[in-house]
């Protein structure tokens, strides 16, 4: 979770991300726990190649 | 680094115009916050064009409402460094952003918009939450 910065042919890159770990514990109390409390960005640039992104959700409000 | 205050100061002026009593001290903060009495709302202003641009006015909105809280401060996150550090610290549990906006009553935190809640949203959405806060705490 972070803050949308573009997508291209180099995958997609955000900022000041927080990552669910898998094996971390449920994923909906964590996005709880980020929404409440905000995001606890734990990289300040997060780059994941293309073929690793599977859904992009807009988490703010609308 | 802080900006030049020259350009801070209409970022500021845009706040306190409307009777937000800005915090510029640790000692500032403390002489509200430590002693907490009822509501209280925070604005930690931002230079951040792409959220404080639209929080401003947003914020400008939502105090028209006919329930808002009995005080309301702000800091100014990047500029008042020791201020904001100490502010924060009356709601550490949220992690830090700017702007944001903290409505506290009693001295615990009741409502928290965040950066995330601000960014690429216009004024009215921005109003409309902080509204919905107000009605929710400060009614008497």
């Amino acid at each position: 979770m972070g803050r949308f910065h573009e997508q291209n042919d180099r995958g997609l890159l955000m900022r000041d991300v927080a990552v669910h770990e898998v094996g971390a514990g449920d994923l909906e109390i964590w996005l709880e726990k980020q929404r409440k409390f905000g995001v606890a960005a734990t990289h300040r640039t997060f780059r994941l190649a293309s073929e690793e992104v599977v859904e992009i959700r807009r988490f703010s409000p609308p | 680094m802080p900006y030049d205050e020259r350009m801070v100061a209409p970022m500021r002026a845009e706040v306190t115009r409307l009777g937000v009593q800005e915090l510029r001290t640790v000692a500032d903060v403390d002489g509200v916050l430590a002693n907490p009495a009822g509501t209280q709302m925070v604005f930690v202003n931002s230079v951040c064009g792409c959220a404080a641009g639209a929080a401003r006015p947003g914020l400008s909105l939502a105090l028209q409402n006919p329930v808002k809280p009995a005080a309301s401060y702000t800091v100014f996150a990047g500029q008042d460094l020791d201020a904001t550090a100490r502010a924060r610290s009356y709601f550490a549990d949220y992690q830090p952003s700017s702007p944001s906006v903290a409505l506290l009553k009693d001295g615990e935190v009741v409502y928290f918009m965040h950066r995330y809640q601000i960014e690429g949203r216009g004024p009215d959405a921005i109003a409309a939450d902080l509204r919905a806060a107000f009605d929710a705490h400060c009614k008497s």
